[in-house]
Formats: structure tokens, C-alpha cells, sequence
């Protein structure tokens, strides 16, 4: 098998043997249903639990805390898909999170704009930032984009707290109003759970998607071997670009998220060390793996939320299982035997 | 990827919420009246955090021996900000969803109180602080709000007055941190400067707990030739910034503001923070009929430790929350508007409070630094206060 | 206006010759395995916090730099020897991945030990300054770059004129071929780790007297600068760190200086950017050099 195929076999029933990527929603579907029953059942239940959450949850600090967590998926997932599925280094996934956040603090205190539009603005101003730097960033070699990307978080976070009329400066923008869309106001952290699902929900089938598509698959083959995959006439450069785009505009619908979450922004939401704990939930549940970013997510903030002495640890514990991974499982905790051995 | 891995994830939050969904918070009784006390109790400025608490619970402690509030023995829960604006907000969604609390006494920084209170006025918690000093705060309108110290405002103009007046400087130079703090104390001293006829020659500002390398602001700072530094921060930023002053500006006289005057600004400081002058609004040895008894009662509960600003003015705030529920008839719902009827007499003098929130009728008093020792200069003070 | 420029620019030329101690430790590293060693950086904020540790236990200054360059030594061999070796070979984003887990550990466990605060650092080292031209010149601006020339020196001795230097310089130009040759090359990649590391804690040392403050963040500070000032003077050269650091130093300081201190990063890493784009070799860069 050569590099290039065993990044295309993307599914396995659970005897192990390879299912066809399906290519039409209904081909999909009638895999769904070829799986075991047992499958189905969890996954109803799942899809259960997610709608009936605001009736289950008993107090309004864990429904915050499942909150924060829907929050962080979108940045998590967005991580992975440029970091895992693409190969590319990048650390500065809190800058695109900044810029959605300050986009929606400002439009939602300073002008009239319906939120929901508000959000998309959020989501197209971090793609664009995005974009513009993963121009230089595709062109330097592999190792400089770490370097070229937590450089841009830098200058971001300067403009958060130097551009003092703007952003508030260091004081950060407070005041903004609850979120509100077609008459609907979310009134409490149980009503603005429905909109952190739906961002995340949202977030997690667009990378679901990616990751299946053949834009996905060349994403695999270049992070495997870019000469080979050159020399198969993939180009190098777009793939790339728009891949640190997509994850930089699910980063900015993570900002407006926390905007209208917290009801204020500052600029120590976004320091280096956020993009550094976003890298880290993306990687610690496998490279390129979805649910693996979620689980990042859940095991990075919701734990350490709700037993606290995990808090001071839990980058350096993160820290620690992330090397062991490197070493001994680089596909990641939930990392599939469907994803390509990256040990060459 | 596939359909199956989307699937499987759902499944996986759904599971992952179910175990959260397993824990509960409690809740208070009713013989007993609780509070939460939010301010940094960790990082940089825990500093802050810790003499915040001090105050707040020695008050807590001889109301408590003393029968409570209504009979009611007080309860507290602490609630750690950093310091930070976003874990502030943070902090205060966890007070709010708990509903336990009768009220709010936080937070230190005023970038917290910014980012905070409006949770707290949304679920209609009233908030009283001890040490955010912004104008800001009170200019928002929140109606839920009231702080028992004086603001920035009043601060910065003093700072300015006692330069020119007191030390007979006309060439000003100022280093401020660029949060609101800083920022609220230079404008305030811009608009002074220019009643009292003396020029800012120099203003230069950095980052609070960023900024390490001061050497090209003090570079600039000297080069305006100033006779007088006044520093606009926080103790942790101006030791660092004192130790790295040198050549001509080494021999210019400091002035730094209330956050500075810390004891640990001179153990960071060394003998470059000697001589420094700092303006605050309490002293140990203020002459007040309350503050030999508190600073008595101080020392004894802390080893000995003396009481500083910050510990004053937060050891009083139980004793207005106190007042306003039993003089004035404050429940959870009318606390704020009792405690802007309440006058109450401490260590600190007299407190009263206008209609935003903000104290009036305090006066300021000049210490400096001494062989190595944060001492009250009573002739500069008595000069001063007239 | 004349002397404050040639004040901002002997500042610079401080904290550049500190940047340039630190880069030489990336520089050594990328020279022989093509890898960015991220958490050098760590380590120097590291050795530097050992070293305030055991001053603070009342051992002498200069015993207390040795404690902290030996801790610092075998800090880097250990992230070498962890984090790196068994990942050599692996895929590219393996390693990178360790590397910055490493620097998190490193990160998370300084922070656990010495606190987020920053603590004062006092050495016995002499005080004072003179005035030349209207530009003042402490004895620690002395110090910096008198510790900087002499450990230039040494290090292009090591590596030009050593038995020790030669066999770097095999497994530079060629590994497979250096080990065939019968070096040992995991022994000598060991060794320049902690070279680096040494190199490292010095400058930490240096730049901890000079601003008189040690704390965890400078850590990440000095990765950064450090790794800018690699690249503007070509990554994988010892020489090109010290025109590099040289050069970032004084840049810094007169942007802050002259434009604004509160957007000094941001003007840093848009030379970087700038630098990676137009002449990724830097400005001494080996023509060799060049990877995808």
C-alpha cells in the first residue's frame, strides 16, 4: 500500500474490515444502519441526552461548566484539524479566538447588529486573519510556523492592549448585553447552552466532513510525505492555506461564543498559554481524531473545573501524556487503527 | 472520519455530561447568612488577595463572637479572580448560580469589578468593595454597586498636588500601568497638572506583571530631564522598575500611588524603593478613634503583622454590610440602597456614600520609605490634609 | 536626543548580546539534527530559578551559578534523552509535538515550585556607573558584554579547534556518514545539549542581574527572542546568532524607544515574518541548510 492509499481508507466496520467511503448522504445513512445494534443505541441515546441536558442538569454551575466546554470544542477541533489532519504546526489558535471574541464584544455593545449576524462577522474576521497569515506561514518550513503563528498571537494580544479606545485596553470591553436572536433572549447559562451546541455541533460535522472528503484526504497524504504527494500532482500551498482558514473561523465562532458567554472580553482570554492548552486538548485525544479533540476539550477544562487541584497540574500533566503518546501511541488515546501510522 | 465518529462522539458528551450532570452543588441554611468574597487569592497579586482576606475576616470574626447580623452568624466563601478581568466574570457566574449569597464583597482590582458586576446586577446580587478605585466603576451606573474607598480620581490629583506643593517639583514625569488603574490615575493627574500650572514632561506606561524590561521607558523618562517620578502601579511592577533606574534619573525624587505601598515593594525594590514617597488613604498610626483597637486586634490575630490600606478598609466592610441590614433594614433585594443610607465611623474615619456608590469625606495620608521601612510622615500627612 | 539614541542603543545592545547567548543553544541543536529545541528556552528560566534557590539557602553566588548550570545540563540531556531521542526518525510533527509538550512540563512544573510571581534577583555583583558622552554605562552593561565576547570566543574555539568540535562538525555536514565513522553520535548530541543548556542558564544568570527579576515568564520571552534572533542571523550559525541577537536587541529598543514599548512584540515578529519570507537563511545562514 503507498503512502498515498492508507490515507484514503477512512472507515472500518467493527469486524476491522474496510467499508467504501461512502460518497451521497444516503450511501452514509445505510452504513449507519449496517453497524451493530449496540452502536445505534448509544448514539440515539447521545443524541438524547445532548437535547434533554437543560432538564437533567440540576445546578446552573455544571450546566456552566458543560457550557465552557461546548465553548473550547470549536478552537480544539479547529486545532486538530490543522495540526493533526494537515501537519502544520501552528500555535496560535487563541489569536483567532481574540478576534471573534473582540468582534462580537464591540459590534454587540457599539451597534445595533442582530447577534446571529454578528457571529458570522465574528467567524469571516478570524477566517480572514487566518488567511493572511497562513500565507507566510505554509511557506516557511515546517518548524517556523510554531514560531510564526505564536508570534501572531503575540501582536494580537499587543492590539488587544494597546489599541485602548478599540478594545478597552488591558480593562477589556464589559457590558455585553445577553444574546438574542429573532425575539428569543437567553436569559440564563441553561438557554445559552442551545447556542454553544449548536456553534460546536456545527464545528464537529464541518471537521466530521473534512476529514472524509477527498480534500481531507490530500490534507493526509501531504502531511505524510509532501514530495510524494507533490510528485501526484497535489498542490502544496491552497490546501494548506484554507485549512488554517477554516480552523481560524471556527476560532473566532469560539470567541463570540465566550463574548456573550462571559459578557465581557479581555485580553487575558487569549494569552500564549491558551493557545498552548488549546494544542494540547487538540493533540492529547489523537491527531486528526474528532472525538478525540472533543474528549481534549472535557478532559482539559470540564475535569479540572470540577476538581480543582487539577487546575495548577494540568498543563504539565498534559504535558507529560502527550510525549508518552509520541512515543508509544501517536495516534492519540481514541486515535483509530483507520488513521495512518505516522512512525514511519 | 465518518458518520460512525460523529456518532460515537455525541455518544461521548452525552456520557461525559451525564457524569458532570451526577455532581450537585449544596446549599446554605437558614440560621446562617453567607457571603462570597472574591478577589486575587492567587498569582501575581495575591498579595492583594490575602490582605483582603485578613480584613474581612476578623470583622466576620468579632461579629460572629458579637451574635452575628440579625442574629444570624455569618458565613464565608472565597473566590479566587487572579486578579483577571475574564476569570472574574467567571467567578462571578459561579456566585450567581450558586444563590446562596445575601451579597458580594469583591472584587480588589477594578478591572474585575468591571468585568463582574454586571453578572451580579443581572441576578440582582449587590456588590461592596474595599479596593477597586477606578472612576470607571461608578461612572457604568450599575445600581447594585458601592465601594468605601476613594477613587482614582481624587488620588491622581493629590499625587499631582503633593508634587508641586509639598515638594515644590514643576517638571513631572509619570510611569503608569496601562490598565485601568494606571490609566484612571494619569488622566486624572493630566487634568491637575494643568489647574496647578505644571508640566508632564514625560509619560510613559507598560504592561501590568508583562512588562520586565523597563530600561527604554526609563531611558525616554530621563531623557525629558524631570525633578519629580511619580509611578502610577501596582508594588510588584515599581520594584522591579526602581532597581533598574540609573544615572541622573537615580537622584530624582518618587511618588508612587496607593497600590505601590506595599511591603513588599521594598523587599522587591531594595535600596533603590528608599525614600520613595507613597500617597494612600490609611496608616496604622492614624489618628481615628476606631484604628488603635482594630490595629491592636490586627496584629494579634497576624502575628503581629500591621494592617495596611488594604486590610483596613476591607475589615470595615462587614461592619457596613452589618449596618445597613440591621439600621437600615437591607434584605437581598434593598441591600445596595441601604448601604448608601449607612454612615459608619472605623479606622479609617468616616464613611459615607453618595448616590453611584462612592464614599465621600476621606483624607489622605503621606508615608515613606524609611531604612528600608514603609513609615507615616505625620508632618508631610497634617501639611497635607489641609 | 543624541545620547538618549546612544543610550537605547547600548540597552539594545545588552539585551541583544543575552538573546544571543540563548539562540546559540537553538543554533548548536538545528545545526546537527535539523530540529528547533523548543524548550531551551525553559531550561534557562529553569537553571535561572535554581540558581536565586540556592542563593536563598545562603550558598555563595558563583557556587550557586554552577548548581544552576549542572541542573540546567542535565535538564537538557534529560528533554533530549525523553522527548526527542526516542522520536527520531518519526514523522516531523512527532517531534515538534514532544518538543512543545516538554516545554509545557518544564512550564507548568516552575510554575508549581517558584510560584507566578516574580522574585527579586540580588547579586553580590559590584554596582554602579559612569557617564561617557552623556550615555550611562553600568557595570552590568560591562558584565553582559564582557561575559558575551569571552563565551563567543570560547564556544568557536570548542567547535573550530577540539577533537570534540570535529566530531560536531561531522554529524553536522553528515549524520549516517559521521556514525559509520564510528562517532558517537547519540554521546555528542547529548553533549551539545547540554552545552546549550550551559550557554543558557549563563545568559538567564546575566539577564536576571541585569533587570535584577527572575519569574516564570521568561521562559516563553526568551524562546522567542532568542528563536528571532536564529533566524535573522541564520538558523543552524553560531555566528549568525550573535549578529542576530546583536541586531534584535538594538532593534527592540529602539521601537520602544522611538515608536511605542507597548507594541514591542508585535514589531518583532513582524521582522520575523519579514525575515522568514525574504531571506529565510538570515543573514549568515549555511547555503546547505534547506528542508521543506
Amino acid at each position: 500500500m503507498s503512502k498515498l492509499d492508507m490515507g484514503k481508507a477512512a472507515v472500518f466496520a467493527d469486524d476491522g474490515t474496510p467499508i467504501d467511503v461512502a460518497t451521497s448522504p444516503w450511501a452514509r445513512v445505510k452504513q449507519v444502519l449496517a453497524l451493530r445494534p449496540v452502536r445505534i443505541t448509544l448514539i440515539v441515546v447521545g443524541i438524547v441526552v445532548l437535547f434533554v441536558m437543560p432538564v437533567i442538569v440540576p445546578s446552573q454551575y455544571i450546566m456552566n461548566v458543560i457550557v465552557v466546554c461546548l465553548i473550547w470544542i470549536p478552537l480544539s477541533i479547529g486545532q486538530n484539524l490543522v495540526t493533526g489532519n494537515a501537519g502544520v504546526t501552528v500555535m496560535g489558535q487563541a489569536a483567532f479566538y481574540a478576534v471573534g471574541a473582540y468582534t462580537a464584544a464591540i459590534l454587540s455593545t457599539r451597534t445595533e447588529i442582530p447577534h446571529p449576524i454578528i457571529f458570522l462577522i465574528a467567524m469571516c474576521l478570524a477566517g480572514l486573519v487566518g488567511f493572511v497569515i497562513s500565507l507566510p506561514a505554509v511557506r516557511v518550513s515546517g518548524d517556523y510556523v510554531f514560531v510564526v503563528t505564536l508570534g501572531l498571537n503575540l501582536i494580537v494580544l499587543d492590539v488587544a492592549r494597546q489599541w485602548i479606545d478599540v478594545t478597552g485596553g488591558a480593562a477589556g470591553t464589559p457590558g455585553i448585553p445577553l444574546f438574542t436572536a429573532f425575539g428569543w433572549v437567553s436569559r440564563s447559562v441553561y438557554d445559552f447552552y442551545w447556542v454553544a451546541l449548536i456553534v460546536a455541533a456545527v464545528c464537529t460535522a464541518l471537521a466530521v466532513a473534512i476529514g472524509a472528503s477527498r480534500y481531507g484526504r490530500t490534507l493526509t497524504a501531504l502531511r505524510e510525505d509532501r514530495m510524494a504527494a507533490e510528485a501526484s500532482g497535489i498542490r502544496a500551498t491552497a490546501p494548506r492555506v484554507w485549512i488554517i482558514a477554516v480552523s481560524a473561523m471556527m476560532g473566532g465562532l469560539a470567541g463570540a461564543l465566550l463574548a456573550f458567554h462571559l459578557g465581557f472580553v479581555g485580553p487575558s482570554s487569549f494569552d500564549t498559554q491558551v493557545s498552548l492548552l488549546i494544542f494540547e486538548m487538540a493533540i492529547i485525544g489523537g491527531l486528526g481524531s474528532v472525538r478525540g479533540s472533543i474528549l481534549g476539550a472535557v478532559l482539559l477544562i470540564a475535569l479540572p473545573e470540577l476538581l480543582r487541584p487539577l487546575q495548577d497540574i494540568r498543563l504539565g500533566l498534559g504535558g507529560i501524556i502527550i510525549i508518552l503518546l509520541m512515543i508509544y501511541r501517536p495516534n492519540g488515546i481514541l486515535g483509530s487503527s483507520s488513521t495512518s501510522p505516522l512512525v514511519k | 472520519m465518518s458518520f460512525t465518529r460523529t456518532a460515537a462522539t455525541v455518544g461521548l458528551v452525552a456520557a461525559a455530561s451525564l457524569v458532570l450532570a451526577g455532581c450537585s452543588a449544596g446549599g446554605g441554611g437558614s440560621d446562617t447568612i453567607k457571603f462570597a468574597v472574591a478577589g486575587p487569592m492567587s498569582g501575581e497579586n495575591a498579595v492583594y488577595g490575602e490582605t483582603q482576606v485578613n480584613g474581612i475576616q476578623l470583622a466576620v470574626d468579632e461579629i460572629n463572637a458579637d451574635g452575628g447580623i440579625d442574629g444570624k452568624q455569618v458565613e464565608l466563601e472565597m473566590f479566587d479572580d487572579e486578579c483577571d478581568p475574564t476569570t472574574a466574570a467567571n467567578v462571578a457566574s459561579r456566585i450567581v448560580s450558586d444563590g446562596g449569597f445575601e451579597a458580594v464583597l469583591g472584587h480588589v482590582c477594578s478591572s474585575a469589578t468591571l468585568a463582574a458586576d454586571p453578572v451580579y446586577e443581572r441576578a440582582g446580587l449587590s456588590l461592596i468593595s474595599g479596593s477597586s478605585t477606578s472612576p470607571a466603576v461608578s461612572q457604568q451606573g450599575f445600581t447594585n454597586f458601592s465601594r468605601t474607598i476613594p477613587t482614582d480620581d481624587i488620588q491622581g490629583a493629590q499625587m499631582i498636588d503633593f508634587a508641586a506643593e509639598e515638594l515644590g517639583k514643576s517638571k513631572i514625569a509619570i510611569v503608569y500601568a496601562s490598565d485601568d488603574y494606571g490609566q484612571g490615575l494619569y488622566e486624572a493627574a493630566v487634568d491637575q497638572a494643568e489647574e496647578a500650572g505644571v508640566d508632564i514632561v514625560s509619560a510613559e506606561t507598560f504592561v501590568p506583571n508583562e512588562t520586565k524590561d523597563f530600561s527604554s521607558i526609563l531611558t525616554k523618562t530621563s531623557a525629558s530631564d524631570p525633578d519629580v517620578l511619580l509611578l502610577f502601579g501596582y508594588y510588584n511592577d515599581m520594584g522591579t522598575l526602581v532597581t533598574q533606574i540609573s544615572g541622573s534619573l537615580a537622584s530624582v525624587d518618587k511618588v508612587a500611588s496607593a497600590g505601590t505601598a506595599q511591603p513588599d515593594y521594598v523587599s522587591l525594590g531594595g535600596a533603590a524603593a528608599e525614600g520613595t514617597y507613597l500617597l494612600a488613604f490609611y496608616d496604622p498610626s492614624s489618628p481615628f478613634p476606631a484604628n488603635e483597637k482594630y490595629v491592636a486586634a490586627y496584629e494579634k490575630a497576624y502575628g503581629g503583622e500591621e494592617p495596611n490600606e488594604q486590610a483596613a478598609y476591607w475589615y470595615e466592610v462587614p461592619y457596613i454590610v452589618k449596618s445597613a441590614i440591621e439600621d437600615h433594614g437591607g434584605t437581598k433585594e434593598t441591600l445596595t440602597e441601604a448601604i448608601h443610607a449607612t454612615t459608619y465611623e472605623g479606622p479609617t474615619g468616616k464613611t459615607a456614600f453618595e448616590d453611584d456608590g462612592d464614599v465621600t469625606g476621606k483624607t489622605g495620608v503621606v508615608a515613606r520609605v524609611t531604612d528600608g521601612v514603609i513609615t507615616l510622615d505625620p508632618e508631610l500627612t497634617t501639611k497635607f490634609a489641609q | 536626543m543624541g545620547s538618549e539614541l546612544m543610550q537605547q542603543i547600548v540597552n539594545g545592545l545588552a539585551a541583544g548580546a543575552i538573546y544571543a547567548l540563548i539562540a546559540v543553544g537553538y543554533n548548536l541543536v538545528f545545526g546537527l539534527l535539523e530540529l528547533i529545541n523548543f524548550s531551551h528556552g525553559h531550561v534557562y528560566m529553569v537553571g535561572t530559578f535554581v540558581v536565586l534557590s540556592l542563593m536563598d539557602t545562603g550558598i555563595p553566588f558563583p557556587v550557586a551559578i554552577l548548581g544552576g548550570l549542572v541542573i540546567g545540563a542535565g535538564l537538557g540531556m534529560a528533554v533530549e534523552r525523553f522527548a526527542y531521542r526516542p522520536l527520531r526518525g518519526a514523522n516531523r510533527i512527532i517531534p515538534t509535538v514532544s518538543a512543545v509538550a516538554a516545554t509545557l512540563v518544564l512550564e507548568n512544573a516552575a510554575n508549581i515550585i517558584w510560584g507566578p510571581a516574580a522574585r527579586r534577583f540580588d547579586t553580590p555583583l559590584p554596582k554602579g556607573s559612569i557617564e561617557v558622552l552623556g550615555v550611562t554605562l553600568t557595570t552590568m552593561h560591562g558584565i553582559v558584554f564582557g561575559t558575551a565576547a569571552v563565551l563567543a570566543f570560547g564556544l568557536w574555539l570548542l567547535v573550530e579547534k577540539t577533537p570534540w568540535g570535529r566530531s560536531v562538525r561531522a554529524i553536522r555536514d553528515d549524520l549516517p556518514t559521521a556514525q559509520l565513522m564510528g562517532i558517537a553520535v547519540n554521546r555528542i548530541v547529548s553533549s551539545v545539549y547540554a552545552l546549550g543548556s550551559i550557554l543558557g542558564v549563563l545568559a538567564g544568570v546575566l539577564f536576571a542581574a541585569y533587570y535584577s527579576t527572575v519569574y516564570v515568564g521568561m521562559g516563553f520571552t526568551g524562546t522567542l527572542n532568542a528563536f528571532t534572533a536564529a533566524v535573522i542571523g541564520g538558523i543552524g550559525s553560531i555566528k549568525g546568532s550573535f549578529i542576530g541577537g546583536l541586531t534584535l536587541g538594538v532593534v527592540q529598543a529602539l521601537a520602544a524607544g522611538f515608536l511605542s514599548s507597548g507594541y514591542m512584540n508585535a514589531i518583532t515578529f513582524v521582522i520575523l515574518i519579514l525575515f522568514l519570507i525574504a531571506r529565510p537563511r538570515g543573514v549568515v545562514g549555511r547555503a546547505e541548510v534547506s528542508r521543506a
